[in-house]
């Protein structure tokens, strides 16, 4: 090229350069559009070579994108692109060379379940499904809302469908962490929806009631008005017109009274099964050691490892602020009566059998000496009065006074004088004397009763007033002085004591907790970290599941590093948990989130949810769903297994370990629905009757409400598939041949039932331990007990019922022993009968066979 | 102490590249042209010296020819220009993925929320006046002035090369304004964090961090509190600020020989606009941001109307 006639240079040398670097951009420029690398066309490439190596064949997959789109629900999930093997059931990741991507599900039975072709993969686990272009982008690390959940939480992904499932089949994890989010009492601060059952409830009803009260009072004026003009006008015509009008208004006021009558009746069993998480505060100077109080508020987990009542990190002048307040709220009276004293060693026998551990403890740090539901109560000596106990243990419902909860006071004896009533109270007689509406009667907590005599009672009593390993001392002068209590009502109401306590003046306190039924959906960054935040930038736990984590574990870390002053510091107190139990509650939090039907990022079309609506399933489920509630509310597996393989509190205690011990559990109830009619067990949980006399352990009195037991039969029966409601056929008459028969068979020596079965005889009794066949017919069911007759271990494993009774005789069961001679010809099905004739045993019968 | 980790996070966040571009390519060019305008000016000092030679004629230095064709010799300069930056544009596209972010999202705001960077600068301006002046007059002004500038310039001299004697006060009135908006570009993108706060390089951005600052209005400084009074005070004060600023403005465009000789040769109406734009952006500006960042002062002038 010309030289430039000013500078004397040549251009060319870089026009050439530039030109063919641009050439070389733009090439680059086509390959990367067009050619360029993609992860997964290397794993691919991996996985048809590791195939290969492994199985002598090829993979049997043209490369490619590989997509699930499920329209319904806009899932674009291409995240089998990479895991090529996530279908196949048995493949490990050993097998593919230790490659976990390649891996088969690790639960193909959730796989099963939840079929891929209609939910995907992002629908539970999240991540950016449509995303191929970086690991990082297609699990969701990098501009995404919803992140891949960490392998520890993958359960997370559960809650959104299954958010009305206090227990889930496949999920141990979240089980666990919605336990502890129930036992640790996260609920009674931070509201959840569901967790709250009773609360919300009460809350719905109390105001739909004073709605329609209001709408009544209107209606009422209106009518009185109407009636008024009426009487007033100047023609017949009028005065019809308006005496009509004031009929239309009765008639609306009578249909809504009924409703309110209805309301009210819900009203008061809700009151009735409303509980709360800690002591009734109320009753402290009747039940407690002074000196006690400040000790226990100091640093509750060094008097009591373990328990529930979390560290509030007090400083010594809270501390005494606040016990101050606590003892100067409580009720001093009427106190409980004074008692003579008990024998602590036939208590502490009574405490051991009976099932009260189920629940409690009474020894330290051994986990295999009793339930953790309940408190320990290895050091209860150290700060109970002995009177107040015994009325406790007699029973644990039984209110120092009432509560109104219009007048928003306890009532005292002198309430009820006035109205010349006596000073009595419980469920049955919950009226307020004052207004007539219903009292809160009972206290509120989840410790049934266990009909014990007032001796026993005592005995229990006297028994735990001697478990103590010092002595509760200190100066507790200090409790009595007003000013300190004034200051403690201002950090009971900080830190929300109220929430788990009853405590005067804070009955209806609000919750001080943030709701955190969504908390997982809020972007990450509404969450505060504080001064935090680089840190956890850096140090790589900037994201909601390091959050939650680093807050359970250290709840007020996100004060750290910023100067604030006292009352606006983080006031959550700390509480134990294992680094399991972090990740549980965690999973459980992550899986807290907002799933709207559609809305512009996540759909949820309503058909995902469980239990789908409008299946024929879908009741069944419902009752599932509602009874796991009440079944973890009450402790049920404290002594019953509920599932199969999961085993009841008791059963893992050491006492229990050896065989004879565990003929002692309580009944296995998970074919319970099956075994008994709806009807007996609807009596038998509002009045527990004893059904095996062997067991010392006997089925407390929880004082159900009328609500709660129909959700609990409920349960059972949809629990064993039974249908609802469950309608029993008549059963078939027997003739006298056929009662002969099936009399044979019953005392025959090969099946003598009658001598497990009790029979009402005392001498026999002594003996006998099976259910009494009188009960029969009003408890079970035909149908189990056919099934229970042929093969017994099939229901309870290890159960006395011998084995083997009858043998399959093409379509018909026949008994296995020598079969009587009044048989002769018989063709019917053995089984069959003895049920029918079980079901028409009754006394006389009994008595006949016994004769004999 | 620094924080290199949100150090390097502003820095290498690719909104901001542009920036870091800006910087460099503003430094390169303040260079080469006060280089060249050195070298005009030493020619332009020649010449004066010398009567008798027309600038025109002379080559620029000795050898050169007098004068070239633009084809090949300009224009294949601006194609090797132009390809250059193509092919930087097209290495940029490929190796930095645009700077996109989650799905937007109506119920969250980003905190900082910032402008394209090519706006930071009339964001930042937010700060120091209310958005009717800072969003709306401020942006017209500067727009006018820029259009005006032709019709203001009294001297035929200096268009057309580089120079620095020959349009000391055009080049100071531009530069000036053009180092208050790259300034304005600079604090916005690399000093303000959440919540538009002042973070100093190497200091770690905290949300919850909080400005614990009250804020004034300059009568207050003078113990004026009544709204008459106040108002009254800031009229004044703008006044007296015009008459001040106009008066230095006056003393920096009369500095040198050339400068009075382009002054003479300006009209009154040019000379009373150029000081209007001069003083209200070039002086106003500056004054107010050093007042809200020194002083804590909001506004001079309080109206119940507006507020300057």
């Amino acid at each position: 090229m010309e030289q430039d006639p000013v500078t004397g240079k040549s251009l060319s040398g870089p026009i050439l350069v530039c030109t063919l670097l641009m050439l070389a951009a733009l090439g680059w420029a086509l390959y990367d559009d067009a050619f360029a690398q993609r992860p997964w066309k290397r794993y691919q490439r991996d996985f048809a070579a590791l195939w290969q190596a492994r199985m002598k064949r090829p993979a049997s997959f043209t490369p490619g994108i590989r997509q699930i789109y499920v329209p319904e629900a806009e899932i674009v999930d291409r995240c089998e692109s990479c895991h090529l093997g996530i279908r196949l059931k048995a493949l490990t990741a050993a097998d593919m060379g230790n490659r976990a991507v390649f891996a088969g599900h690790p639960n193909p039975a959730l796989l099963e379940l939840h079929d891929p072709e209609r939910f995907g993969c992002t629908l539970c686990h999240n991540g950016n499904g449509a995303a191929t272009t970086s690991v990082d982008k297609a699990h969701g690390r990098v501009n995404w809302q919803w992140p891949l959940f960490n392998k520890d939480n993958a359960e997370a992904g559960c809650v959104a469908c299954h958010a009305n499932d206090r227990v889930l089949e496949h999920a141990p994890v979240l089980n666990e962490g919605r336990d502890l989010y129930q036992q640790k009492g996260c609920a009674a601060c931070h509201r959840q929806e569901g967790f709250d059952r009773d609360a919300d409830a009460l809350a719905a009803v109390t105001q739909e009631i004073s709605r329609l009260e209001a709408l009544q009072r209107r209606e009422q004026a209106g009518m009185e008005s109407e009636v008024q003009q009426g009487d007033a006008a100047a023609g017949d015509e009028e005065a019809r017109r308006h005496y009509a009008l004031s009929e239309t208004l009765r008639v609306s006021m009578s249909s809504r009274a009924g409703k309110l009558a209805e309301l009210s009746q819900e009203k008061r069993y809700l009151l009735q099964d409303r509980k709360e998480n800690g002591p009734n505060l109320k009753d402290v100077r009747l039940k407690l050691r002074k000196s006690w109080v400040p000790i226990w508020l100091k640093d509750p987990q060094a008097f009591r490892p373990g328990t529930r009542m979390p560290d509030f990190r007090l400083t010594d002048a809270e501390v005494r602020a606040l016990s101050a307040f606590v003892w100067q709220a409580g009720l001093s009276g009427p106190a409980p009566a004074a008692q003579p004293a008990g024998n602590a060693q036939r208590g502490r026998e009574i405490f051991e059998t009976r099932g009260c551990l189920g629940c409690h403890s009474a020894a330290e740090n051994s986990p295999g000496a009793g339930g953790s539901f309940a408190a320990n109560l290895a050091r209860e000596g150290e700060k109970a009065s002995y009177d107040y106990l015994v009325r406790w243990v007699h029973n644990p419902r039984e209110r120092t006074r009432p509560w109104c909860a219009r007048e928003k006071r306890d009532l005292g004896p002198e309430d009820y004088a006035r109205r010349g009533l006596p000073f009595a109270f419980d469920p049955q007689h919950d009226r307020c004397p004052n207004d007539g509406t219903p009292l809160r009667a009972q206290n509120m907590t989840v410790m049934p009763s266990l009909r014990l005599s007032v001796e026993e009672s005592r005995d229990v009593a006297a028994y735990l007033v001697s478990l103590r390993k010092g002595e509760a001392s200190g100066d507790a002068g200090f409790m009595d002085d007003p000013k300190l209590a004034e200051a403690g009502r201002k950090l009971a109401s900080r830190y929300g004591c109220g929430n788990c306590h009853e405590l005067s003046g804070f009955e209806d306190s609000p919750r001080v907790g943030t709701e955190l039924t969504k908390e997982a959906s809020r972007p990450l960054e509404q969450f505060d970290f504080g001064a935090l935040e680089s840190r956890a930038k850096s140090e790589g736990w900037y994201s909601r599941k390091g959050f939650f984590e680093h807050k359970l574990r250290q709840p007020r870390i996100y004060d750290e590093g910023r100067a604030r002053k006292p009352e606006e510091r983080l006031r959550m107190p700390g509480i134990p948990l294992t680094g399991a139990e972090v990740s549980a509650l965690t999973t459980f939090l992550l899986g807290s989130v907002d799933v709207p039907e559609r809305n512009a990022f996540r759909i949820l079309p309503a058909a995902y949810r469980y239990p789908p609506p409008g299946t024929p399933e879908t009741a069944r489920q419902k009752a599932v769903q509602e009874g796991w509630w009440m079944v973890k509310k009450y402790n049920c597996m404290g002594c019953h297994t509920l599932r199969a393989g999961v085993k009841s509190g008791l059963s893992g205690l050491d006492r229990f370990e050896d065989s004879d011990a565990q003929e002692q559990l309580p009944p296995p109830l998970y074919q319970e629905g099956a075994r008994v009619k709806p009807e007996w067990l609807a009596h038998f949980l509002e009045n527990p009757g004893t059904v095996r006399t062997y067991l010392g352990a006997r089925m407390p009195t929880f004082h159900f409400s009328p609500r709660e037991i129909g959700t609990l039969v409920r349960f059972f029966e949809a629990l064993s598939g039974e249908p609802s409601p469950w309608i029993p056929s008549p059963a078939e008459p027997l003739t006298e041949q056929e009662r002969r028969m099936a009399r044979a068979i019953f005392s025959s020596p090969a099946a003598p039932c009658l001598k497990c079965h009790l029979t009402g005889d005392p001498r026999h009794d002594r003996t006998a331990t099976a259910p009494n066949f009188l009960t029969a017919a009003a408890r079970l069911k035909p149908g189990w007990t056919a099934r229970w007759m042929t093969d017994p271990q099939n229901s309870a494993p290890g159960t006395a019922m011998p084995s083997g009774l009858f043998r399959r005789e093409g379509s018909r069961w026949v008994f296995a022993g020598e079969i009587p001679r009044d048989f002769a010809g018989y063709s019917g099905d053995h089984v069959d009968l003895l049920v029918r004739y079980m079901f028409q045993f009754d006394a006389a019968e009994q008595r006949r066979l016994l004769v004999h | 102490m620094i924080d290199w980790r949100q150090l390097r996070e502003i820095i290498t966040t690719p909104d901001n590249v542009p920036i870091i571009g800006l910087i460099l390519a503003i430094a390169f060019y303040v260079w080469y042209g006060l280089r060249q305008a050195r070298a005009n000016d030493r020619l332009i000092r020649e010449v004066e010296a010398d009567p008798g030679r027309h600038r025109k004629t002379q080559p620029y230095e000795e050898g050169w020819e007098r004068e070239v064709q633009v084809w090949p010799y300009l224009l294949r300069i601006e194609f090797l220009a132009a390809l250059i930056v193509t092919l930087l544009l097209l290495v940029w596209s490929l190796c930095i993925n645009a700077p996109l972010e989650d799905p937007a999202n109506p119920g969250q705001t980003m905190n900082p929320a910032k402008a394209p960077w090519y706006f930071v600068g009339l964001q930042e301006l937010l700060v120091y006046f209310d958005p009717w002046f800072a969003g709306v007059a401020l942006p017209v002004l500067i727009l006018i002035g820029l259009m005006l500038f032709p019709y203001l310039d009294a001297s035929p001299l200096g268009s057309g090369y580089y120079t620095l004697r020959q349009r000391r006060v055009a080049l100071g009135a531009f530069g000036a304004g053009f180092a208050i908006w790259i300034g304005a570009i600079l604090v916005g993108t690399f000093i303000r964090g959440p919540g538009w706060v002042w973070f100093w390089p190497g200091q770690t951005w905290d949300h919850t961090r909080a400005v614990y600052e009250t804020t004034r209005d300059l009568p207050d400084l003078i113990g004026l509190h009544n709204g008459v009074a106040k108002a009254l005070a800031g009229f004044v004060a703008i006044v007296l600020f015009y008459a001040g600023a106009g008066r230095l403005i006056h003393w920096l465009v009369t500095r040198s020989e050339t400068d009075r000789r382009i002054y003479r040769a300006t009209s009154a109406l040019q000379y009373y606009t150029f000081q209007f734009f001069a003083i209200t952006i070039l002086a106003g500006v500056p004054a107010k941001i050093a007042l809200r960042l020194l002083l804590r002062v909001k506004y001079v002038l309080v109206t119940p109307w507006f507020n300057i």
